[in-house]
């Protein structure tokens, strides 16, 4: 398997992992360079596409939560990602998806990952217990929460925004 | 409500093209250890040997040097001696 091929099949799919999740266009391609980097030196323990696909899946997830966590410690809580529910206007589709963006970015690191994961790559909830490593319960229960939260904290805007 | 939360994400969690490539520059592979330990084994087979051709050299030239010095004296010895002998010929004459 030819390095400079995978990056180009999967260089969309590691860096809208970790945008999705960060919501920092620069950090996110700096993460995805990592985690390509990291392929390059374990490409000889992956043994199929499908193999490295699992792979780059699993790393990008871990990381994204790494690279969270030390955000938070030097930084605090990020302002940036918390949605700005005054100003969402939710009849745009477009900007409304931006808003849905930025609610997703502010679920907890766990959920968040499971909703992109669902939704950004169209996963089954057993595909994704093995990714995260998992019981499919959990993911279950984590996406469900998950969108109940979305689902109010949608409706909760455009109640606002009504007024 | 839940189908349209799903596909409202799915249309907003959508893949995006990164803004440069991501390829990795690649450092170049340290050489291996067996690698350095093959290139000193060389160096410590060749090297005597090395050594042993180019005493052998000098040993061959030191000994043609003293062929040729023995041969030289044995001619002059001879010439001396023939001398002497005319000589003593001459005096006994």
């Amino acid at each position: 398997m030819d390095l400079e091929q995978l990056v180009r099949e999967h260089q969309q799919m590691v860096f809208s992992l970790a945008y999705h999740f960060l919501r920092d266009r620069a950090r996110a391609e700096d993460l995805a360079q990592d985690v390509f980097l990291l392929l390059h030196q374990k490409l000889h323990e992956l043994e199929s596409p499908g193999h490295v696909k699992f792979w780059l899946r699993r790393v990008t997830a871990h990381r994204c939560i790494d690279e969270s966590r030390r955000r938070k410690l030097r930084n605090g809580p990020d302002l940036e990602s918390l949605p700005e529910q005054g100003a969402m206007a939710p009849d745009d589709d477009f900007l409304r998806a931006g808003a849905l963006r930025k609610l997703v970015a502010s679920l907890p690191e766990e959920a968040r990952l499971v909703v992109i994961l669902r939704y950004q790559e169209d996963l089954e909830p057993m595909e994704i217990a093995e990714i995260l490593n998992i019981p499919l319960g959990t993911v279950k229960s984590r996406l469900h929460r998950a969108l109940a939260v979305l689902r109010w904290r949608l409706e909760h805007t455009k109640h606002k925004v009504a007024q | 409500m839940n189908d349209d939360l799903e596909s409202e994400l799915r249309n907003a969690l959508r893949r995006k093209q990164p803004s440069r490539d991501l390829m990795p520059a690649i450092p170049r592979p340290a050489r291996n250890w067996w690698k350095l330990a093959a290139a000193a084994a060389a160096v410590a087979v060749v090297a005597p040997i090395g050594g042993g051709v180019y005493r052998a050299h000098e040993q061959r030239k030191a000994k043609d040097q003293l062929v040729f010095a023995l041969r030289l004296t044995a001619v002059k010895l001879q010439r001396t001696r023939a001398q002497m002998q005319t000589i003593q010929m001459e005096k006994f004459q």
